[in-house]
């Protein structure tokens, strides 16, 4: 009986131990952003065995990186590629606007044409960079067509005279979508080429130097975000699970505007 | 210690029927904290409902606190796909719930799968027909 007993109370204590073991055996490995980044912390991931980190990926916002307000809408992606100590070193994946952002361009009435683009740097690496534009009115699809081609040789001749440094540098600050809308101003008047999205298909053999210069690489993960929580707990309380449905209903009342504004015209031309 | 410094992810699923918030690494690789609506309510009906959202966003601050992270990301997600893509009652309480616990939240993000065309909704033709 008591050995029952004991058996069943180790057991029991055998499981509890187990998954308290489990978490006490993990460690915890700082990620650093890649050279291009100026190895920025990016946070935190526990492991323990260093080699389930490899090919985890982290996503970072422009913001946190170099603290820029008008870039939160950009998301970098990482992948952890090596372990040194304690310290993980990553190497870049992408970009990625956020969905919201995304959906806050696209209107009703408003042609968004996409294109998908591979191309080649001049240092080696394979990239593919995903473009939307906005016009400002319903365009023809020969339009949209003739757009996709000029754009095309545009970005292509484009990135071949670019290190992939240059080029993701230009598009995070948007001087290559703008770059795009004059090169597409033949076809159509444009005011901007997003660029919703890239993907490293190849990498070359260079790891590609650092493009953040002047702002301070100490901006990071914590401080832009600190929404004032913590301290006063009521007023932030109320303020931060509002965030959503306000976005949301911006979204709505977003599509819904220019909807009436278009009608206006119509009936005005008409 | 600096270990106070963390971040994590939350993520909610909120579906009108249940809701799940699991709580991982910045990665997303580590699971730090899994509760759903059936862990803190005894009726089934209850589980996607507010109530049940607060109750689970509370575990999930607990063993954030027990774990060194002191704010979260939020990624909110619906069904999604061929479901509705409109989160469930249950995650604003969630967050607010978060929120008020104590953690800092950080960006708030909508991420339901949208689906660039695939299968048919359920429901048939005519709608579903209670």
């Amino acid at each position: 009986m008591a050995g029952a007993k004991s058996a069943s109370r180790k057991s029991k204590s055998g499981t509890g131990r187990k998954v308290k073991d489990k978490w006490k055996a993990k460690e915890w490995y700082t990620i650093h952003a890649p050279q291009m980044f100026n190895e920025a912390v990016i946070g935190e991931t526990p492991s323990s065995d260093p080699e389930n980190l490899i090919g985890r990926t982290s996503e970072v916002t422009v913001q946190d990186l170099t603290g820029d307000f008008s870039k939160m809408h950009i998301k970098l992606k990482f992948k952890i590629k090596s372990v040194d100590g304690h310290e993980l070193k990553t190497s870049f994946m992408g970009h990625e606007y956020t969905s919201d952002y995304v959906r806050r361009l696209t209107r009703r009435k408003k042609t968004k044409t996409d294109h998908v683009v591979d191309v080649t740097t001049s240092d080696g690496f394979k990239v593919r960079v995903k473009t939307m534009s906005i016009a400002d009115k319903r365009i023809q699809s020969s339009q949209e067509v003739g757009m996709r081609q000029v754009l095309e040789t545009a970005l292509l001749t484009m990135a071949k005279e670019m290190t992939v440094a240059e080029l993701i540098k230009s598009i995070i600050s948007g001087d290559l979508g703008k770059d795009l809308a004059r090169a597409c101003r033949v076809v159509i008047p444009i005011r901007r080429i997003e660029i919703r999205r890239t993907e490293i298909l190849e990498v070359g053999e260079n790891e590609p130097e650092s493009i953040i210069q002047e702002e301070a690489p100490a901006a990071e993960e914590a401080e832009p975000e600190e929404e004032p929580v913590s301290e006063d707990e009521s007023e932030t309380d109320d303020e931060e699970p509002e965030e959503e449905p306000v976005s949301e209903d911006e979204s709505e009342t977003d599509d819904e505007e220019p909807e009436a504004e278009d009608s206006s015209d119509e009936s005005d031309t008409e | 210690m600096a270990t106070a410094q963390k971040w994590g992810i939350a993520n909610i699923y909120a579906s009108y029927n249940n809701i799940m918030i699991t709580l991982t690494d910045v990665t997303g690789a580590e699971t730090l904290a899994k509760v759903t609506g059936g862990m803190v309510v005894k009726q089934a009906k209850d589980e996607s409902s507010p109530y049940a959202a607060q109750r689970a966003a509370e575990k999930i601050a607990e063993v954030a606190a027990e774990k060194d992270i002191m704010g979260v990301h939020v990624k909110v997600r619906a069904p999604g796909g061929n479901k509705s893509t409109s989160p469930g009652p249950g995650a604003q309480a969630a967050i607010r719930a978060l929120a008020r616990a104590g953690l800092k939240i950080g960006r708030i993000e909508d991420v339901t799968p949208i689906p660039h065309d695939g299968t048919k909704k359920k429901g048939g033709r005519r709608g579903r027909r209670v």
